[in-house]
């Protein structure tokens, strides 16, 4: 027995020290990797910088074997790209890209190692073509984030139903980080793209994917034209009432006012505080009472964004905040004065 | 052979496969962990975070700091939060009966005002003396309560917290700015994400300004220097356990819990190590109810805390945790061994048990023997290498291992001559130092056996808090 024991500490010695040499191996030559790299990346820049500061166009130029280096080309094209936006840049772009990047892209999109899809999810992001669109597909429906959400940007700037339509399914499907990224990219995107959500939420049956549409369609300010929520503001389920009630709240319709006042009464505070926050857009006598009355509300949620809103609508929600009675209505009262002190 | 002689081998035998089978463990646990420690520093290097600065769409953080007597750091720590690039965010810190000027001065760099009590308590607490909102930085809320201990202000702040997440943070910690941008999207990638931690380096001989590590050196007092080398094996070792059942422990300096979890778990409860008891008790509630649940540890160096430069600071400290170890275990022993509980139950719970809560009282009889027989002439040449590999050796090899990689990822002592100090006193650490963490830990034993009685009444507390979660 004191031998097995013997040759377990010694076999777990020589693991622990075979495993150190390797990581100290690692250790010594990472340090040149990196400086090589960093050298090619600075000679890359200064050629395309020589590219954009003389306005050379020929693609002779290009020829240099350090383009050859995918990894660092693409590091350095993705740092030009956060600071030029000119059309000199996005020629020598379309050129570079076309030349070097793309084929290994192409390539690579299907790769079993993520890093290689990654380049490629980069690489179509920076520079994406609508023949690609068939390789930015599968990319999208990558099980890693760092992939597919770059696949996604390259998706939402191409602007293609199809693609749009593989984006929204895949946001439905996912919650939490990857869901606010995509919806931060596609809050920026254009109206057309906006056009086509509004009319996908018009057409879809399937009531998740309606509320993920719906949920977008509130982040900017944009006219329904096809859209009727009357359903959705009916519903049974908070969640859909309490979507649809944002979108009017934060994208005034030509109902709008009269879907938030309803709102007021729902038995859901978070409604009545998201109701509360819209009817800032209509200063008029019928809000300001029901505002009033909100100040009331057993919440303090709703309180407080009644208040908010009261004193945002100008110098008579502020005279009805300033007048809240401290004796009978002691909440309403600490609501107004919270507003009036931190808003 | 006598028969004591016999026995005294036997014995000697039986400690010398305890040790053995924790450095397997250990070792084990460490090239687990060393996955996850690079795949994630590629990760990190690769990701662009801008996004999450840019972001409309995501929520609210909440950052809990419970305070007592913190008036030489409090303000510091509060800056360190209030600077990061995050945006949505609410701090609220939490005055636990300081008898110092805590409170006044918050109250005068704040410009704090009262404001009416705006939640409803889910948690009970002590009486809440006042609530009080920062005029100049609106997301600065003071809660100012009666003592009750530390686990009795995070439960105050978590009543007044309203997102989805809440970080605990003690207030001598302060955060890395880019670090923490790394770690949102982790936080909010899984619904079902109920604690996440992430690794605590100690900032003695660094300094921190404005969420940026503005120097980074490795203290070269001797008890920080020891504590750090403590750090950095525990972080990476805690990355291994993720995949064996789970980790039983996320630091109280920097923790990020779910709020409806901990809600429905009861809250924390009365006992020193409460990081250790909320983690072991959320395990717990999501595994009876049978609720799919994630409690994950990054290798990602956020938090930088400042460790006790003194002997009895730092007794003090250690003897708590190990107290709190124990308490932790027993209250949840009926984990141990249990099939229901998994991986964690079979294997994890144990190993805490024999590997880290009766340790100290197997290493001190180890040396007893070795000592003991050495000075009868039973132990020979062999036995004696045999020790010196298992004790000193082997532990060492640990160590250079975690240093190794930390040097290939994170690299946060990049100097040179951090490298040469880091490795020096990891050579001497066992020599001394480790000897003194076991007495410290053996009198955190006789702290628990001593009051045996009190830990009797809060297990059975956190018995009903289990029994009454509302977590299906």
């Amino acid at each position: 027995m004191y031998l097995i024991l013997i040759y377990l500490i010694f076999a777990e010695i020589a693991v622990l020290f075979i495993t150190i040499i390797y990581i100290a191996i690692l250790r010594l030559i990472s340090p040149h990797l990196k400086k090589k790299n960093l050298k090619i990346q600075k000679e890359l820049s200064s050629i395309i910088i020589t590219h954009l500061t003389q306005l050379r166009e020929s693609p002779h130029s290009f020829l240099s074997p350090l383009f050859a280096s995918p990894r660092n080309l693409l590091l350095v094209m993705e740092s030009f790209e956060k600071r030029f936006n000119d059309d000199a840049w996005k020629a020598v772009k379309k050129e570079i890209c076309r030349l070097y990047l793309l084929p290994r892209a192409r390539k690579w999109a299907r790769s079993w190692f993520w890093k290689k899809r990654f380049f490629a999810a980069r690489t179509f992001a920076l520079s994406p073509q609508k023949k690609d669109a068939n390789r930015i597909g599968p990319l999208i429906e990558d099980r890693l984030f760092l992939v597919n959400s770059l696949a996604i940007h390259a998706a939402i700037s191409l602007e293609t139903k199809e693609l749009l339509l593989a984006v929204l399914h895949k946001m439905h499907l996912t919650t939490g980080y990857p869901y606010y990224y995509c919806r931060d990219l596609l809050i920026q995107s254009s109206s057309k793209l906006f056009n086509w959500i509004e009319e996908l939420a018009s057409e879809t049956k399937d009531v998740a994917f309606r509320l993920t549409l719906v949920d977008l369609l509130s982040t900017k300010i944009f006219p329904l034209v096809h859209l009727d929520l009357t359903e959705d503001l009916n519903a049974k389920d908070d969640k859909r009432r309490l979507n649809s009630v944002r979108l009017f709240s934060r994208s005034p319709q030509p109902n709008s006012r009269d879907v938030l006042l309803k709102a007021l009464d729902d038995n859901n505070d978070e409604i009545r505080a998201e109701a509360s926050k819209g009817l800032n857009y209509f200063p008029e006598e019928v809000c300001f009472k029901k505002l009033n009355h909100t100040l009331k509300d057993k919440i303090w949620a709703v309180r407080l964004q009644a208040g908010i809103t009261l004193k945002a609508m100008g110098e008579k929600g502020r005279t009805i905040l300033e007048k809240q009675d401290p004796t009978n209505h002691p909440e309403a009262y600490d609501a107004a004065q919270y507003v009036l002190r931190f808003y | 052979m006598t028969d004591w002689i016999k026995i005294y081998y036997s014995t000697l035998f039986v400690f010398f496969w305890y040790f053995v089978a924790i450095n397997f463990v250990n070792t084990a646990v460490l090239l687990l962990g060393i996955f996850k420690v690079k795949r994630r520093e590629s990760e990190v290097s690769l990701e662009d975070c801008t996004s999450i600065l840019h972001s409309e769409s995501l929520p609210k953080i909440t950052f809990i700091v419970p305070a007592y007597n913190e008036s030489q750091c409090i303000t510091r720590a509060i800056e360190s939060l209030r600077s990061l690039t995050y945006r949505y965010k609410e701090i609220i810190i939490v005055n636990d009966g300081s008898t110092d000027n805590t409170l006044e001065i918050l109250k005068n760099y704040y410009h704090l005002v009262p404001i009416p009590q705006f939640f409803e308590p889910r948690l009970s607490t002590k009486k809440i003396r006042g609530i009080f909102q920062s005029e100049k930085y609106k997301e600065i809320f003071v809660i100012d309560k009666e003592n009750g201990k530390k686990f009795d202000a995070l439960n105050a702040g978590i009543n007044a917290c309203r997102t989805q997440f809440f970080f605990s943070i003690d207030a001598d910690t302060g955060i890395d700015g880019p670090s923490f941008e790394k770690i949102v999207r982790p936080m909010f990638s899984h619904s079902n994400l109920v604690a996440l931690g992430a690794s605590v380096r100690v900032i003695n001989g660094c300094t921190l300004e404005f969420n940026r590590i503005a120097t980074l050196n490795f203290p070269l007092r001797y008890f920080p220097a020891m504590q750090s080398l403590e750090y950095l094996r525990a972080f990476i070792q805690r990355q291994g356990w993720d995949y064996v059942g789970g980790n039983v422990i996320l630091s109280g300096a920097f923790a990020i819990l779910n709020t409806d979890a901990v809600i429905a778990v009861g809250g924390y409860t009365d006992t020193v190590a409460e990081d250790m008891e909320i983690i072991l008790r959320l395990h717990r509630g999501f595994k009876k109810a049978r609720k799919p649940y994630q409690i994950r540890y990054l290798p990602d160096p956020i938090a930088w805390t400042e460790a006790p430069e003194t002997l009895k600071a730092l007794s003090r400290q250690r003897r708590n945790w190990h107290r709190g170890t124990l308490d932790s275990l027993w209250f949840h022993k009926r984990m141990f061994m249990n099939p229901r509980y998994g991986l964690l139950g079979l294997f994890t719970f144990p190993y805490w048990c024999w590997g880290e809560a009766i340790e100290p009282i197997v290493e001190m009889m180890g040396y007893v023997l070795i000592i003991g027989g050495m000075s009868y002439g039973l132990i020979s040449v062999k036995i004696l290498f045999l020790f010196v590999l298992v004790a000193f050796v082997f532990p060492i090899l640990i160590t250079f291992f975690c240093l190794l990689i930390e040097e290939i990822s994170f690299k946060k002592y990049p100097r040179f001559r951090s490298l040469i100090f880091l490795s020096l006193y990891s050579l001497i650490e066992n020599i001394g130092y480790r000897q003194l963490t076991v007495i410290w830990r053996l009198k955190g034993c006789w702290d628990f056996v001593a009051n045996y009685k009190h830990v009797r009444k809060i297990s059975k507390h956190v018995q009903k808090l289990i029994k009454r979660g509302h977590l299906r």
